[in-house]
């Protein structure tokens, strides 16, 4: 028995002979608000989708809540899930959707459906197909949250949220897990969300897991450094190999100590300048796009 | 709310929290024995992960900076602020004195500025070895 709400282990998954999952792993602590980030393709979705067992895996293991293997109906009463595609029945208005779903979860919380339809703002007479894609992951958010989970995952359910209602929706989960202890894991594309809210990080890319843990560690962890190369040295030292050149400047991410780092390159003709604090979008880019 | 957090800077938001709690306390802003607001509150109206909260009051409450009293709340530990603000009049010197030395090496506001983050940072991180 661990504290991971969530444990993923070695998930593997081919789409034509492509891998779109490579031994994909990573564990969401419970209580945490985990975001799980990564570049278009690096199976965000699918992996949520195997958590939910509605796509399968050719290799490896989840585990959901402590319960091993695939989520079961007894499972699916403690998670609640938000998927990419947000679309809901067509033949139904939106509050004839919040009553069918109420109907389906014995811990429907009523009274925060109550308030949330007011706080976000959810038109219930207007028929699903009429509304927005903002509306649409508002109604979705109210659908999760109101089933009295306790672990919520979340496929980029900020996805066509103006600023008024992100703020909102971001309060809503904050507030979730100060007064219900629930777990959130939420992909998203905005790291400026994940810094936010989040304590904990998930970075994928190429279906797997690059960076993993706590935020705080994260940000201490990870440093921009700038060095400066001597006027007689032309090639760049293979520990920089990457970094990007500006003239005699460059510039990279490092989780190394910079005292080690500059004792280290001193004797090969490198001075380090400064070393920063890293933002998310620094680390992102250093693990992803170079 | 008197606080106001940056979670895009690269330092972790708790520190930032407790350094925010600290000036308060340092310019009379906060005295002892004034209430801090509710863990759930300082999470929701800044927007901020509950448990990071939590981290900066076990954090600060470690630093003798505070006392949590079960059921009750966070308060201002006592003997905390009167002789300092005469120290922060004292190190405003001292800043001012530092930043005009470096502005001579022909350091620029932003260099400045990462140059005390990153220290603080590293200060930190070594008191924690």
């Amino acid at each position: 028995m661990t504290d991971a709400a969530i444990r993923v282990r070695e998930l593997r998954k081919t789409y034509d002979g492509r891998a779109v999952l490579d031994r994909m792993s990573f564990d969401v602590p419970r209580g945490s608000i985990c975001g799980l980030v990564g570049p278009n393709g690096a199976g965000k979705t699918t992996t949520l989708r195997v958590l939910m067992g509605f796509a399968s895996a050719e290799t490896g293991s989840t585990a959901v809540l402590g319960v091993d293997g695939p989520m079961t109906p007894a499972l699916l009463q403690r998670v609640a899930f938000v998927p990419e595609a947000k679309d809901l029945y067509p033949f139904a208005r939106a509050g004839e959707m919040i009553r069918l779903t109420r109907g389906f979860y014995a811990a429907w919380d009523h009274a925060l459906e109550a308030a949330l339809v007011g706080e976000l703002e959810i038109p219930l007479r207007t028929w699903c197909t009429k509304l927005s894609k903002g509306t649409l992951a508002r109604l979705w958010l109210l659908l999760a949250l109101c089933r009295g989970a306790e672990l919520l995952i979340l496929d980029e359910p900020t996805d066509g949220l103006d600023p008024v209602a992100l703020d909102r929706v971001q309060r809503l989960l904050v507030r979730q897990v100060a007064d219900r202890g629930v777990t959130v894991l939420f992909s998203t594309h905005q790291l400026g969300e994940v810094e936010q809210i989040a304590d904990h990080l998930v970075m994928v890319h190429r279906g797997r897991c690059v960076v993993e843990g706590s935020l705080d560690d994260i940000r201490q962890r990870y440093r921009v450094v700038r060095c400066l190369l001597d006027d007689e040295r032309n090639d760049v030292p293979a520990a920089l190999e990457g970094w990007r050149r500006d003239g005699r400047f460059l510039t990279g991410v490092s989780s190394d100590d910079p005292t080690e780092m500059a004792e280290r390159l001193v004797s090969s003709g490198v001075q380090v300048l400064d070393a920063q604090p890293a933002s998310l979008k620094d680390v992102f880019l250093d693990h992803v796009a170079r | 709310m008197i606080f106001r957090i940056n979670p895009h800077s690269g330092v972790p938001m708790y520190l930032q929290l407790v350094a925010q709690v600290r000036h308060a306390v340092e310019t009379g802003a906060l005295r002892p024995g004034d209430q801090l607001p509710a863990l759930r509150k300082v999470a929701e109206d800044m927007v901020m992960n509950p448990n990071t909260v939590a981290k900066a009051y076990r954090e600060m409450e470690h630093a003798g900076l505070i006392v949590l009293r079960q059921g009750a709340g966070a308060f201002v530990a006592q003997g905390q602020a009167h002789a300092e603000p005469r120290a922060v009049q004292k190190g405003r010197t001292v800043v001012r004195r530092a930043v005009e030395a470096l502005r001579d090496l022909g350091l620029d506001e932003g260099a400045i500025r990462r140059l005390v983050d990153t220290t603080l940072a590293e200060i930190h991180e070594e008191a924690k070895r």
